[in-house]
């Protein structure tokens, strides 16, 4: 429904604004938590990324044919940013678990069973660790990947990367996440020795 | 060549899976064991994906958006701070060039800024005072009543 802005007295952009963010703000949310692994974080990031919207949005938002792909590539970068500033932090909260669902797709030869589930507090936190050993990039082309189902060339554009160099950042995110997490999960039953 | 014999890895059937695989993924192609590896992961990926994510909490998000809008008053209102800063700076300069002169020039005094020390410093004390940025208020009433209810797309 129609929300607030209106109410503010500036011209034509408040109402389409408001009702904008109300739509994309539940999805926009979750790709920061997936991004940051912290609910607290994502949070803030996502009050910067529609600030940084609205900010930009008179100038921007008649030229744009697709609002949803502008205010991701908005979030990305805003994750990205606070990625990268972590490293100089000398103490990072807790991340929340994340899907601990995604380990079953990181071990193909393995079904979902009593196992998996047993161990599944355990693997969510392994998870958000693990993720926490990627690098910015790394960690923001296997969210968008794998989370958001983002096609490579989407990913590609979105990152201002080339295909190739996004494929080079998801197969090292998968091997690091696989090594971080192998006595998860059976080894390759590949032949590869 | 030796690529067709070998059976891929997991990790190779996962950047198959991702649409990232290198040239060995050709082996699917002819190894119907493997093709049917990445068949189950296709299914189990997609199972996953079309299952809908918990929404996220509303009045988390609701918070966020108030402090959107409370950060988006705070910035209307800026031009106005200035504003009173400018003016605060001018009448203090002007204050300092006065007092520094042993004889103001009658030119000088008749631009004097039409504010008061006095109206200023209520404004201000006015503004301090003040939870909530003025441009803002409009919107925190909104916030008020219930939560609209909000879908999640996928
Ligand atoms: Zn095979």
């Amino acid at each position: 429904m129609a929300e607030p802005l209106a109410a503010a007295g500036a011209a034509t952009r408040p109402s389409d604004f408001s009702g904008w963010m109300l739509a994309e703000q539940p999805r926009i949310f979750r790709l920061c938590q997936r991004m940051l692994g912290d609910s607290d974080e994502a949070g803030s990031a996502t009050q910067d990324v529609f600030l940084k919207a609205y900010q930009a949005w008179d100038r921007t938002a008649a030229e744009l044919d697709d609002p949803s792909r502008w205010v991701t590539r908005i979030a990305v970068n805003t994750c990205l940013d606070r990625l990268r500033s972590r490293r100089w932090q000398f103490w990072r909260k807790r991340p929340d678990g994340p899907d601990e669902e995604i380990i079953l797709a990181m071990a193909p030869a393995r079904e979902p069973d009593g196992e998996a589930q047993v161990f599944a507090g355990q693997i969510a936190r392994r998870l958000a660790e693990a993720l926490d050993q990627l690098s910015p990039r790394q960690r923001a082309v296997f969210t968008l990947r794998h989370f958001e189902d983002y096609a490579l060339e989407e990913i590609a554009s979105q990152l201002g990367l080339d295909v190739g160099t996004v494929k080079a950042h998801l197969a090292r995110a998968i091997a690091k996440l696989r090594e971080e997490l192998k006595d998860l999960y059976g080894m390759s039953r590949g032949e590869r020795s | 060549m030796n690529d067709k014999l070998r059976h891929l890895d997991d990790e190779q059937l996962l950047l198959s899976l991702y649409g990232a695989a290198g040239p060995e993924a050709a082996h699917l192609g002819s190894c119907p064991e493997c093709a049917a590896r990445l068949r189950r992961l296709e299914a189990r990926r997609a199972a996953w994906l079309a299952a809908p994510a918990p929404p996220p909490n509303a009045a988390r998000l609701r918070d966020q958006r108030a402090a959107v809008y409370a950060a988006i008053g705070e910035k209307r209102n800026r031009p106005y701070w200035r504003l009173i800063q400018a003016g605060a700076l001018a009448c203090s300069v002007l204050a300092a060039v006065l007092l520094y002169r042993p004889a103001p020039a009658p030119v000088e005094t008749a631009s004097q800024p039409v504010i008061t020390d006095q109206e200023l410093f209520n404004d201000v004390a006015d503004m301090m005072n003040r939870e909530t940025p003025i441009a803002a208020e409009p919107l925190m009433a909104l916030f008020a009543p219930q939560e609209s209810q909000e879908s999640q797309q996928p």
